[in-house]
């Protein structure tokens, strides 16, 4: 009797855990403490035992009768504490009703991201004209009328003095013309040159460029700030090289690259097996163009840098072709 | 540019292996692209003889050729339009893989079996030559592996030369280069001429009108060659270059323009009239047939070369036909002169023409190298042509040249490169660049003045002289230094944090950004005019890539449209899009206006219909609940709203709108007549912003307003008025009346159609009432409600609604 008891109780605790709405419970407790109950049954009946087997059962019936108010009790608060309704769970895997989303393009994502690298680093944004003077596109860069460099950009022309600009130098230009140094500024824009539309060339494209003019300004800071700037863009893992080149407006000059960051360095197609990819130019500012802009050249000192934001994309999310930046298919898009 | 080590070798004994050398060359500045073992790509290519040529029966262009191989005759289909009977050429049989990964298998073109492929210059990774198949002499026999006749056997380094660096443009160069690099001597190279037979001033007379334009004209004369083949090892040295062998004396100049950077033009001297050689203008009118066959019409931006009856030649640009040294020719006048570089690169750009002369005069050669190439030339054409070579030089002008020592400054040195510098440390490294320091000033020489060598023009200052001394010493030497925050505040650009802000906010309401080109085609500028879409001018190019890309853009609607139809065609139903770019306007000014125009397309509903709902449409109240969200998300809500009266629109579905501050715009559904035209469907919504405006504006710094801390009272007020009658006039005079205390007013329902008699319409309002000082009493309220509804029915015939 005592272990029916047991095995009832057991039963009892276990189907009380098991409910999952207020109805169910009180089915429940009819079945073991109703007047008709298992355990009220019991109670019921122990009249018809000897007295040495009553006091005995009769204490533990009770027991149970009260561990299991207290059950019914404690499941009852919990039912009634959760909002959950009686019906059968709803289907969360069907579709939600979604808003149409939209998106920043990916190359101004870039640029903001970049902006806000340099922002944290001190530098401002300034913007300028796409259609340039050859002024401010050649001359004033160095590149007098004639200039064998001029042949380093192909450019459109508008006229023989107006040309669409071939970088965003020119707003470095504009800027130093009306502010005194110090001056730190990022240059972000649309470029044009006269190019062969292929994979990897377009006759539109984006450009960042950085200057840093102030006393004291050396090319030591040039690498330490573009140092900076690739292992925030890139991740800090990434080796640089500068590498000695040309530029009209800067001297030094120099190409950096960065390690492959698709082979690490052991050599693949992208880096064309050498493990770097050539990511900006950058220089000490020409005193020649510090004179252009009235700057006192042997005061004052500079580095410029200039990167292809298209390129850097290609690099970083491994598009292979840049005239998806312009073509504007919603496939692409929506992908970052 | 393409340069051999053994090449190099005449030069430098370079003591370092050529990836080494590669590394280390890039490291100084002069760019190594690829190291090419250049008979790498020749393996398993031999030379075989087309025996016949047909026609392919089934391709214009193709030809069967049978080509012997040495040992075997097999069928070949050639595309090269060069392909002759008896000619040899080189030849891939079967299973060789090419320089460029292509793996010769059998094939069948267009249904003719072929064993093998003859080949280009290009196939064979020799040149860019790709137009032909490469001839070969007749004389080589068939069967033989091609290496024999081409190879170098050696390595070929590909040079990405920099624009201020023309005198890497040559071996001599390159080897100067690498011997200051690695400390190691340069070599002698012998260059005289053995002379004999008369004297060379005898034979031609050397003028220069004017030495701004020709600094050294030197001249020699050789007698007595026999024009032929060159010998092998000449051949080698050129092909492995890429270029391509002619004859003996085409071969030398060739020769020397690459060991020197000095162009050479040999005339046959037989050819040229009246004995002298002046070096001038050209006059209006004159004209002359150069060596590529064309008649070319001179004028004084021009240098000649002329004989005593006219031009003959264009000065660093092209010889003449006329004096052209062909196959009888017996007697040479060789010319090595210095032309300047403006007039060499003018002229050759007013005639269109691009020579290896020219590329080099036109960013300038080594004066002091201009005699010691002519003699090299005369001696070589000797050893190669036979003949003899006249005594002396024939020459005007001067090899003298007077620059001015460059000074250098050590702490300029410190000051830009962050490095402290010893000028005792200085010093030598120039020296051994070629810069002879030959005077110092202040302590310890903290100032000295260096000689600058002939052969760099591109070094006139200081900072120039401190570039040679950073690339020299290596960059990697001069240590990172981190940014010091001092000084510079840095400011958000105000224009670039307005698009940046309106953006997200078009990005937040469902808009994907999108960038189009700044170009279109000459009709859609014309179109865009006509129809009213762009003010101003066009502007156009002078040099476009192409007629699709003329004419800078005078609004982005065009190229949206495109965009659209793009993505309609590749079977999207639903976007929405815009961009805020810039629109270009003509004026008489110089440069053209600018002004940043936002505009967008949206194309399907609102929302997708879907198991848990319908389709909820996207037409004009949509756009203009978008616009005036987006309007109002830029702190801009007051726009006033009017009818469209445009072409690109559908009237009767489009608005204008512009706010207090001259905020304009317009959108509405896209004119059937404009859908055609781009070919796609006329269910578009278009909008437009002067975008320009926003940027023109200042910031308006949000004021707070304390909120009613006083219950609203909630009136539901329904009006009959007549049609013509709006609710922007309804709305006016509702919030002008109510003591200033009507909080909002929201339309809730509009409604024509029975029980509202003809001509008439119902608009169901719910207004609220607020004061923010106490609550107001119900009788007021009412109050309020009958002041509105007499003041609309006096004006507006409104009549309140059954209520």
């Amino acid at each position: 009797m005592t272990i029916d008891l047991e095995s009832l109780g057991a039963e009892a605790l276990a189907a009380i855990r098991a409910t999952q709405s207020v109805e169910e419970l009180d089915e429940i407790r009819v079945r073991y403490l109703g007047r008709k109950g298992g355990v009220t049954k019991v109670l019921k009946e122990l009249g018809g035992l000897p007295a040495e087997k009553r006091a005995e059962v009769g204490k533990v019936a009770n027991v149970l009768k009260g561990e299991l108010t207290q059950a019914l009790k404690a499941r009852r608060a919990e039912l009634e504490a959760s909002d959950r309704g009686s019906g059968p769970a709803i289907d969360v895997t069907l579709p939600g009703r979604e808003f149409p989303g939209g998106r920043r393009h990916v190359l101004m994502r870039l640029q903001d991201e970049i902006s806000d690298i340099f922002h944290g680093m001190g530098f401002s944004v300034a913007l300028g004209p796409d259609v340039e003077s050859d002024y401010y596109n050649f001359e004033a860069l160095n590149m007098p009328p004639g200039h064998p460099a001029r042949g380093m950009w192909d450019t459109f022309f508008l006229s023989n003095s107006v040309v669409m600009r071939t970088h965003t130098s020119p707003v470095q230009i504009r800027v130093m013309e009306n502010q005194p140094p110090p001056v730190r500024m990022i240059f972000p824009g649309r470029v044009y040159r006269h190019e062969s539309i292929d994979a990897s060339h377009q006759a539109e494209f984006n450009q960042v460029e950085i200057l840093y003019v102030d006393e004291g300004v050396s090319f030591r800071d040039l690498k330490g700030c573009l140092h900076d700037f690739v292992s925030a863009l890139f991740g800090s893992d990434v080796k640089l090289r500068f590498r000695p080149s040309y530029f009209p407006f800067t001297e030094p000059s120099a190409e950096l690259d960065i390690s492959c960051i698709f082979c690490h360095g052991d050599g693949c197609s992208a880096c064309k097996r050498t493990g770097w990819i050539e990511v900006l130019g950058c220089g000490m500012v020409h005193p020649r163009v510090f004179e252009f802009v009235g700057y006192d050249s042997e005061r004052y000192t500079g580095y410029a840098a200039g990167m292809g934001l298209e390129r850097i994309a290609m690099l970083l999310y491994g598009i292979p072709d840049i005239r998806m930046f312009l073509e504007n298919d919603l496939r692409f898009l929506t992908q970052f | 540019m393409k340069l051999s080590l053994e090449w190099l070798g005449d030069w430098v004994d370079i003591p370092i292996p050529p990836e080494e050398l590669a590394e280390r060359l890039t490291m100084v500045g002069l760019a190594v692209d690829a190291v090419i073992e250049a008979d790498e790509g020749l393996a398993g290519i031999i030379t075989a003889r087309v025996e016949s040529v047909s026609k392919h029966p089934n391709a214009e262009r193709l030809s069967l050729c049978r080509v012997f191989d040495g040992t075997d005759t097999v069928d070949v289909v050639c595309g090269a339009p060069n392909v002759q009977s008896g000619g040899i050429y080189p030849f891939a049989p079967v299973g060789v893989t090419l320089s460029n990964g292509m793996e010769i298998s059998v094939a069948k073109l267009r249904g003719e079996k072929s064993y093998g492929m003859l080949c280009s210059e290009a196939e064979l990774g020799l040149s860019d030559a790709a137009a032909g198949l490469m001839e070969l002499p007749a004389d080589v026999s068939p069967g033989t592996p091609i290496a024999k006749h081409l190879g170098t056997g050696g390595t070929v380094l590909e040079l990405d030369v920099a624009y201020n660096r023309p005198d890497w443009l040559s071996v001599r160069g390159v080897a100067r280069e690498i011997a200051a690099m690695l400390s190691i001597p340069l070599k002698e190279v012998e260059s005289a001429p053995k002379e004999g037979g008369g004297k060379a001033a005898d034979g031609i007379a050397i003028e220069i009108e004017n030495l701004d334009d020709c600094r050294l004209y030197g001249g020699r004369i050789v007698r007595n060659v026999k024009i032929g083949p060159s010998p092998d090892w000449l051949r080698r040295r050129l092909e492995s270059i890429g270029q391509r062998a002619i004859n003996n004396v085409v071969d030398v100049t060739n020769y020397i323009l690459h060991t020197y950077g000095q162009p050479i033009h040999a005339f046959d001297l037989a050819k040229l009239r009246g004995g002298v050689i002046r070096v001038r203008r050209a006059t209006t009118g004159e004209r002359l047939e150069t060596l590529d066959g064309t008649l070319k019409n001179l004028d004084p931006d021009m240098l000649v070369i002329a004989d005593g009856e006219g031009p003959v030649a264009i000065a660093g640009v092209m010889g003449g036909a006329h004096s052209e040294v062909t196959d009888p020719t017996t007697e040479l006048l060789l010319e090595s002169a210095h032309f300047t570089a403006p007039v060499v690169r003018d002229g050759a750009a007013k005639l269109g023409m691009d020579t290896e002369a020219s590329m080099r005069f036109g960013r300038g050669v080594d004066l002091a190298a201009v005699l010691t190439a002519l003699d090299h030339t005369a001696r070589l054409i000797a050893e190669v042509a036979g003949g003899e070579v006249l005594t002396g030089q024939v020459s005007a002008g001067s090899d003298v040249e007077e620059r001015p020592p460059v000074t250098i400054r050590s702490l300029r040195v410190e000051q830009l490169l962050g490095d402290v510098a010893d000028p005792q440390e200085l010093a030598p490294v120039l020296d051994r660049l070629g810069f002879k320091p030959v005077s110092a000033d202040g302590e310890g020489g903290a100032s000295f003045a260096c000689r600058v060598p002939s052969w760099r023009h591109d070094v006139e200052h200081e900072i120039d002289l401190i570039e040679e001394i950073a690339r020299f010493r290596g960059y990697d030497r001069y240590e990172d230094r981190h940014l010091n925050l001092s000084g510079v505040r840095a400011d958000r650009n105000p224009i670039d944090a307005r698009i940046g802000r309106s953006s997200s906010l078009l990005a937040a309401l469902g808009l994907q950004e999108i960038l189009t080109s700044s170009f279109v085609s000459d009709n859609v500028a014309e179109t865009t005019q006509r129809w009213g879409w762009a003010e101003g001018d066009p502007v156009k190019l002078i040099n476009a890539r192409s007629q699709d890309s003329a004419v800078l853009r005078g609004s982005l609607w065009p190229l949206h449209l495109r965009v659209a139809r793009h993505n309609i065609n590749r079977g999207q139903e639903g976007f929405r899009l815009f961009e805020h770019g810039k629109i270009f306007a003509g004026t008489r000014a110089e440069l053209p206006v600018e002004r940043w125009e936002l505009a967008g397309i949206v194309c399907g509903p609102l929302l997708e219909p879907g198991w848990a709902g319908k389709s909820v449409a996207f037409e004009l109240f949509e756009l203009k609940g978008m616009l005036t969200s987006y309007l109002r998300g830029m702190g801009r809500g007051d726009a006033a709203f009017a009818s469209y009266a445009g072409d690109v629109l559908l009237p009767d579905e489009a608005f204008t709108f512009e706010d207090r501050q001259s905020i304009r715009g317009r959108a509405g559904r896209i004119a059937p007549r404009v859908a055609r035209a781009w070919d796609i469907p006329d269910t578009l919504w278009l909008f437009s912003i002067d975008f320009q405006a926003f940027l023109e504006l200042d910031d308006v710094t949000p004021c707070y307003r304390e909120s009613s801390r006083f219950p609203g009272v909630k009136r539901d007020l329904a009006f009959v008025v007549p049609s013509h009658v709006t609710h922007g006039e309804l709305e006016e005079a509702m919030t002008g009346s109510g003591r200033g205390l009507v909080r909002s007013i929201r339309l809730f329902d509009l409604y024509q159609g029975p029980p509202i008699p003809a001509g008439h319409k119902s608009l169901a309002y719910s207004l609220v009432f607020q004061s923010s000082e106490r609550s107001l009493l119900n009788e007021e309220v009412d109050d309020m409600v009958t002041d509105i509804t007499s003041k609309l029915a006096k004006a507006y015939g409104a009549v309140l609604r059954d209520s």
